[in-house]
């Protein structure tokens, strides 16, 4: 009698579980998972979160933010169908693209400023980085390492000179060792970093993002899971207008955002107005420098494919329009 | 063929065999669940252009230094504690303090003392030897019949003689499984520990390896470091230490 | 004339909790050079204490031990133990092995320098005399427990010392093992030249063995008595004298 009993209850725990599974896929119907992550280039996204315009705009959407700490966890994530949309640089999400991961670019973001910031007084110049010369960036393969690379190529013909000077270390922890003088001889900074370093004294820039690319380019783009655009496309409709919104609101009303935000940033709305407002810090749903990205990136075999077509690439309702007309153009189309 | 190794290499292809079925029936993508070929691709790739061999080399080579130097901290401090019993006290205080502590959980405290380098790794490692060594040799050294200290007071051996000849030897069943014990905790440790410092020196080991397919998505990649992770760990214990062990405690009748 | 092994008033008791155990009582002996000793007598009379007392692996609470008029401190190798444990000899070592150890501790002790060859060959010497030669290269644990108190008897012996002290030392092999053994024992002890004092609960192995034996009884442990013991070697088991012996030993430890 025993037997059967623990038979009979093993098996009523296995089917709950099994319903538990079932019950999330069709609450998920009605859910959006955002990754977050802390730092200025993703100001629209956090406005999107404090103002609720998703919420505004479809009350029965359920909303859920996961606070992330970098891409390749986010990537793990969006792998294992818990987010939706995320948020990154372009050299990550080439990289994953390349692989095989079923993602694609909803819209631009945000351009922003990135310098390679020294503590060593020797240091003046690229050519200055002797092998010891520790320099600390979020991770290789990001758009950090992109740069530095692009720039090694361009300036000393290699494209991992570099490479075994680097160390992995968030940008919290790298300034902190940076501004220590401490292990690290240099830190790839990027917002609100960058200003903080460039603010104290015996720390210079050697390198910035505009001259490592050759120009300028997007720092932060916006991508979904294919799954989530196919499945849920209206919630995917909803989170662009939201972002549209945000970006227009933060473009347009400066001093307004910092208001809001600036506790979030933990700064002051001074600090948070002048970083909102420092040259090189645009927030746009365009998509720059895309094809340079891909064409350094395949040449020094970081991707392996070249020959992307845009529409694999970014989805076909997105903020930035397609490859060959402006967005302005697109949404006169559409209507 | 030892019967062990028959049934393991046995179960070994039938597992093997699950794995490919499961990755090629579809259920779930090749991005999360990559197929046999995918990983064994990935392996032999990592091979030739000798990435994998230096990182191996690196990874077994801070371990050997690791070891090593534990085992003879262990060694002096175990004995010390045995023939006094004011250093006993103290030396058993600070491995009950030390012992539970994993690891890991010290990594702040190590990166900001020893910095990220290989000093770092090697305290690591060490941390993770020591304590259980300690622990089983002085386990091993009050485990002695009482009648061999009889006989050495009968023969009058010095402390010395009594220690190489009497109570290091009938020790070593404690010391060999201390070591093992330490063996596995030492690989697991120095693996993370890899893994949590990023590159160093472009050599970094084989925990090194696996983060960097882990940054640039190679999901086979890091299935292949996985493999070597688990083959080397196999080698080590089956191999060395049977061996160590068949010459020794096993050929005087003294496994525990 | 003077003694040649001297127990003088030896006494030991033991703490046990709230109990003061008086393991040896006023112990006076005396033991004459070259005489196998017995010391006979129920479990728990104290003849292993005074054992080790003599071996000096323990210490009298007051009285005075003494070899030719000079007391002895602490343990030495003119007086070696054989212990009953099978465990006495080292597992990790082979036979021949652990006869060595004993033959380099006695070189040793008498500041003479061996080479290997002697000691390879005194070693085989004493295994010879136990007859397990060929099982020289033979671990411990391959050997049955009479086999390894041989080898244990045989490492005595290789020690060289003047004194041999036996703990029951047959106590845990089967009679049949246990009578070749006394046998071997007495051969050898003819052979060489040693004083041996030998404890044990056995009578029959007393008789068979000794030319004196002490008697001692328990709580406190004390001597009874001391009887003489002249039958001729080799003893016979199933003799008249032999039984008489026997029990008039054993009537005297009923007592």
């Amino acid at each position: 009698m025993k037997k059967y009993l623990t038979i009979i209850i093993v098996l009523i725990l296995t089917l709950l579980l099994v319903s538990g599974c079932e019950n999330n896929e069709a609450g998920r119907q009605q859910k959006i998972t955002i990754a977050e992550q802390y730092g200025l280039a993703y100001a629209p996204v956090q406005l999107i979160k404090e103002l609720k315009f998703l919420e505004e705009a479809n009350p029965n959407l359920e909303v859920e933010w996961k606070q992330l700490s970098n891409t390749t966890s986010i990537r793990e994530s969006m792998l294992a169908g818990e987010v939706d949309i995320a948020f990154m640089a372009i050299p990550p999400f080439l990289i994953a693209r390349d692989k095989g991961m079923e993602w694609k670019i909803i819209s631009g973001l945000s351009e922003s400023p990135l310098g390679l910031m020294t503590n060593r007084g020797d240091i003046n110049s690229l050519a200055d980085f002797k092998a010891d010369a520790k320099i600390a960036l979020p991770q290789p393969g990001s758009i950090q390492h992109i740069l530095l690379s692009m720039a090694a190529e361009r300036e000393f013909g290699e494209v991992d000179r570099f490479d075994e000077q680097l160390l992995t270390m968030s940008h919290p922890d790298a300034m902190n060792a940076l501004l220590a003088g401490r292990e690290v001889s240099a830190h790839f900074a990027s917002a609100p970093y960058l200003f903080l370093e460039s603010k104290e004294e015996g720390i210079k820039k050697i390198l910035s993002g505009r001259e490592a690319f050759g120009g300028d380019f997007t720092f932060i783009i916006g991508v979904s899971t294919e799954e989530f655009y196919e499945q849920q496309p209206k919630n995917y409709a909803y989170f662009l207008n939201a972002l549209e919104k945000a970006i227009e609101f933060i473009d347009g009303q400066p001093e307004e955002i910092a208001e809001i935000l600036a506790d979030n940033y933990n700064l002051s709305q001074t600090e948070m107005l002048e970083y909102l407002n420092w040259p090189g810090m645009t927030f746009t749903s365009e998509i720059k420098g895309l094809n340079k990205f891909i064409d350094f990136m395949a040449a020094e075999s970081y991707l392996e494919a070249n020959n992307y077509q845009y529409s694999e690439l970014v989805f076909e309702k997105n903020l930035a329009g397609s490859e060959n007309i402006s967005k302005e153009e697109a949404v006169q189309n559409e209507e | 063929m030892k019967s062990k190794y028959k049934q393991r290499i046995f179960w070994g292809i039938i597992l093997a065999l699950i794995w490919q079925l499961t990755a090629v029936s579809g259920i779930f993508s090749k991005m999360i669940f990559p197929g046999l070929d995918q990983i064994l691709t990935a392996l032999f790739d990592s091979l030739k252009d000798g990435t994998l061999i230096k990182q191996i080399g690196f990874s077994l080579s801070v371990i050997a230094q690791g070891l090593f130097l534990a085992t003879i901290t262990a060694l002096i401090l175990s004995l010390t504690a045995y023939f006094s019993s004011y250093a006993a006290g103290l030396i058993d205080t600070l491995t009950a303090l030390a012992h539970p502590l994993p690891g890991i959980a010290l990594m702040p405290l190590i990166l900001i003392w020893f910095g990220s380098g290989k000093t770092a790794i090697l305290i690591v490692i060490i941390h993770s030897v020591l304590w259980p060594l300690i622990l089983n040799l002085s386990t091993g050294f009050n485990s002695i019949p009482d009648i061999y200290t009889l006989i050495a007071k009968n023969y009058r051996l010095n402390k010395l003689e009594f220690m190489y000849k009497i109570l290091i030897p009938a020790s070593l069943p404690y010391f060999i499984s201390g070591l093992k014990i330490a063996w596995a905790r030492s690989w697991r440790a120095l693996i993370s520990a890899e893994m949590l410092f990023g590159a160093i020196n472009s050599l970094g080991g084989l925990g090194w390896y696996i983060f960097q397919k882990r940054v640039f998505f190679d999901l086979p990649g890091v299935f292949a470091g996985i493999i070597v992770i688990i083959l080397i760990g196999i080698a080590v214990e089956d191999f060395i230490f049977e061996k160590l062990e068949a010459k020794t405690v096993q050929k005087w009748g003294m496994l525990k | 004339m003077r003694s040649y092994l001297e127990l003088k008033n030896i006494n030991k008791s033991f703490e046990t909790g709230k109990e003061t155990k008086i393991a040896l009582k006023d112990i006076n002996l005396e033991i004459k050079e070259n005489e196998f000793l017995t010391i006979l007598g129920p479990s728990g009379c104290g003849k292993s204490t005074l054992l080790k007392i003599i071996a000096g692996f323990s210490k009298t609470d007051r009285g005075q031990l003494l070899k030719k008029g000079e007391e002895l401190v602490g343990a030495g190798l003119d007086r070696i133990m054989l212990f009953q444990d099978f465990e006495q000899l080292f597992s990790w070592q082979t036979v021949i092995d652990n006869i060595s150890f004993a033959v380099k501790a006695s070189a040793k002790n008498k500041n003479i320098k061996l080479t290997k060859r002697q000691i390879k060959k005194k070693s085989l010497k004493y295994l010879t005399e136990v007859k397990l030669a060929e099982y020289q290269n033979y671990y411990p644990h391959q050997l049955s427990g009479g086999m390894k108190q041989r080898i244990a008897l045989a490492r005595t012996l290789a020690a060289e010392g003047e004194i041999m002290l036996m703990d029951e030392p047959f106590g845990s092999v089967d009679s049949q093992t246990r009578q070749e053994l006394q046998q071997l024992l007495v051969q050898l002890w003819q052979e060489e030249e040693k004083t041996i004092i030998f404890v044990t609960h056995d009578i029959r192995e007393a008789v068979f063995l000794s030319e004196r034996i002490v008697l001692m009884k328990n709580e406190p442990g004390e001597l009874i008595n001391i009887i003489e013991n002249k039958l001729s070697y080799p003893r016979i088991r199933s003799s008249r004298d032999f039984n008489q012996l026997f029990e008039k030993l054993q009537s005297q430890l009923q007592n």
